[in-house]
């Protein structure tokens, strides 16, 4: 692997992981809500 | 290569960003609003926040406006390694609570603050020192935040840094103040996902920008040998080590963390606090990149200011709708972490000071709620003075992070170990703070036997961090041998090393003469507490009353 993939790999997978964090916690929120909609609750 | 200015907008751009962001925020807190409000909605949110929510607003506490700057300056100073030496050790500290958390919940499973927990503990000398650290250094992070809105709207706009301050804080207040935490988390979860986008966006598109991989891979030879090892001891030393230290005193010492493990769902705490951990990771460490990517292309901070290198980067590649993302990003990250302290005020002054100390068992909940939010006011007011008269408070940051490292032990042994007494707790906490204050301020010439004396304070704090963070996930034997070999390593690599580094010798020392004093002072007693009277003695405030500490001393 060259210089320039790894130096890009590095900078890169930080936006990366946060987007997937960001994906997991909007779909968990997502499912939250619809748990307390059915359950007649507040979310928080 | 020099940016002679950063990109600037009109006053009326600006104010219609700030307007939206916080019209916005404002208007999101009404979907929660309640007619009655009950103290433990207001405090921790009935102790039920579900993973997302608790996840979102997890990470945007522990992002506060300086983790950027902080990142960015690490990447410019250190290097290849520098984000990582500030992101990663922050990001481990939220994964290193939440073992303590919860057996912070199973002692208490109605409590709202770490000094309820520890005056049903040990009575009220010890819950009013955590108090009082928590009311300093949470108005210390105010005054940080409502200053980094100031100066981004004056470096930004013709606006004054005071008209910044003043919009932030107001701003802060006016969604906060009717639901309080309940507010605080569900802003969180809004305002973190706006930042979580902006930074994907950002990260790479100044990359790209400033012309891909390619010219970052040539520009490596204008760093040092140093800068460019990415196990830099140097960067390790100077900003890894000392930063860990500090952070993890701040995750065990400060109520904004405490508040949320006592507020999120007992079942969803692991899941809540990995997430965090992750998320945090990805958006410091990328944001810190840009700091590296301003070294490798040779940019000079603007007047020196390393605060500068991310508005500068932004405003030197991008387009101006970037740079008005970049606002909102730390428009929302301070303001998460402000509304979070505005809480934790409130909280302590409700929970703690009313609570436990004035009302003491007769509790009326509109009394509470009034205090709840007088507070929010008064601490606003009192972010907005300090923030105004820029005052220096490097010295009070300092004396609140040395009051919080010399409390980690004595917190954490007092929840595991029944022998720990009152008086074995407040005299661990003063002689450390007095044996830091000695080493950071040098007030005796750390030379010869003294720094001897100190490296081996530090050594054995260094012995406390490692084994208590692995008795957290692996259990007491382990954790006692990971504290043996550290002790021992340290013993032979750090006496003669560790007075090149104040910092972190003075840090250590904390942690290290605490456990000392407090380990001593508990053996030379004989309590035998029974963990069984702390969910007695902390309840709910809605409900009933409490059962005061027997153990007053």
């Amino acid at each position: 692997m060259d210089n320039v993939f790894i130096y890009g790999l590095y900078v890169l997978i930080w936006p990366a992981i946060t987007l997937g964090v960001l994906v997991l916690i909007c779909t968990a929120t997502y499912r939250d809500v619809k748990k307390a909609k059915r359950n007649n609750k507040d979310i928080l | 290569m020099k940016t002679e200015s950063l990109f600037q907008f009109s006053s009326l751009t600006i104010i219609l960003l700030l307007l939206a962001f916080y019209g916005g925020t404002y208007l999101l807190s009404l979907l929660i609003k309640k007619d009655k409000e009950t103290t433990s909605g207001f405090m921790v949110a009935g102790h039920g926040v579900g993973f997302g929510m608790g996840a979102a607003s997890m990470t945007a506490t522990w992002i506060w406006a300086a983790s950027f700057y902080a990142a960015a300056t690490s990447g410019y100073k250190y290097g290849v390694s520098g984000p990582i030496h500030y992101g990663f050790w922050g990001a481990l500290m939220i994964l290193f609570i939440y073992p303590f958390g919860m057996r912070f919940r199973e002692l208490a499973p109605d409590g709202h603050t770490l000094g309820e927990l520890i005056h049903a503990r040990h009575g009220s000398s010890s819950q009013l020192i955590l108090a009082i650290s928590n009311i300093m250094g949470s108005l210390i992070s105010l005054m940080v935040n409502f200053t980094a809105a100031g100066a981004l709207v004056s470096v930004l706009s013709p606006l004054s840094f005071q008209t910044g301050v003043m919009i932030a804080g107001i701003g802060v207040l006016s969604y906060t103040l009717t639901s309080g935490f309940r507010a605080s988390v569900f802003t969180d979860f809004a305002q973190l996902v706006a930042l979580m986008a902006i930074g994907i966006i950002i990260i790479p598109a100044v990359l790209f920008a400033m012309g891909g991989p390619e010219v970052m891979v040539s520009g490596l030879s204008n760093l040092t040998l140093e800068q460019q090892n990415f196990f830099s001891s140097e960067a390790f030393f100077q900003q890894g080590a000392p930063y860990f230290v500090a952070v993890l005193a701040y995750a065990i010492g400060n109520q904004t963390i405490t508040q949320r493990l006592f507020a999120i769902d007992k079942t969803k705490i692991k899941a809540t606090f990995v997430t965090a951990t992750v998320g945090y990771a990805g958006i410091v460490i990328g944001l810190g990149m840009i700091g590296l990517m301003a070294l490798t292309i040779g940019i000079e901070p603007l007047d020196g200011n390393m605060n500068n290198l991310i508005p500068q980067m932004v405003s030197t590649y991008l387009h101006p709708v970037f740079i008005a993302l970049f606002f909102i990003l730390v428009i929302g990250s301070l303001s998460s972490t402000a509304d979070s302290d505005l809480s934790a005020l409130s909280t302590i002054m409700m929970a703690d000071v009313y609570g436990k100390n004035i009302a003491k068992g007769r509790v009326k909940p509109k009394t509470m709620m009034l205090i709840g939010r007088g507070t929010m006011i008064i601490a606003t007011a009192a972010g907005l003075i300090f923030a105004s008269f820029k005052l220096d408070i490097l010295v009070m940051l300092v004396f609140v992070g040395a009051l919080w490292g010399a409390i980690v032990f004595p917190v954490i042994a007092s929840v595991f170990w029944n022998r720990v007494t009152n008086t074995a707790f407040t005299s661990a906490v003063i002689i450390g703070l007095l044996l830091f204050c000695v080493a950071r301020f040098e007030l005796l010439p750390i030379t010869g036997f003294t720094a001897l004396f100190f490296e081996i304070l530090a050594s054995v704090g260094a012995a406390v961090v490692i084994g208590l963070m692995v008795f957290g996930f692996l259990g007491r034997k382990i954790g006692m041998i990971a504290a043996a070999i550290t002790l021992v390593l340290m013993l032979v690599f750090a006496t003669g090393f560790l007075r090149q580094y104040m910092v972190l010798l003075a840090s250590l020392t904390a942690y290290g003469a605490s456990t000392i004093v407090c380990v001593i002072v508990s053996l030379m007693g004989d309590e035998h507490f029974d963990f069984g009277l702390i969910k007695q003695r902390v309840g709910n405030y809605d409900k009933k009353t409490n059962v005061a500490p027997t153990s007053e001393t």
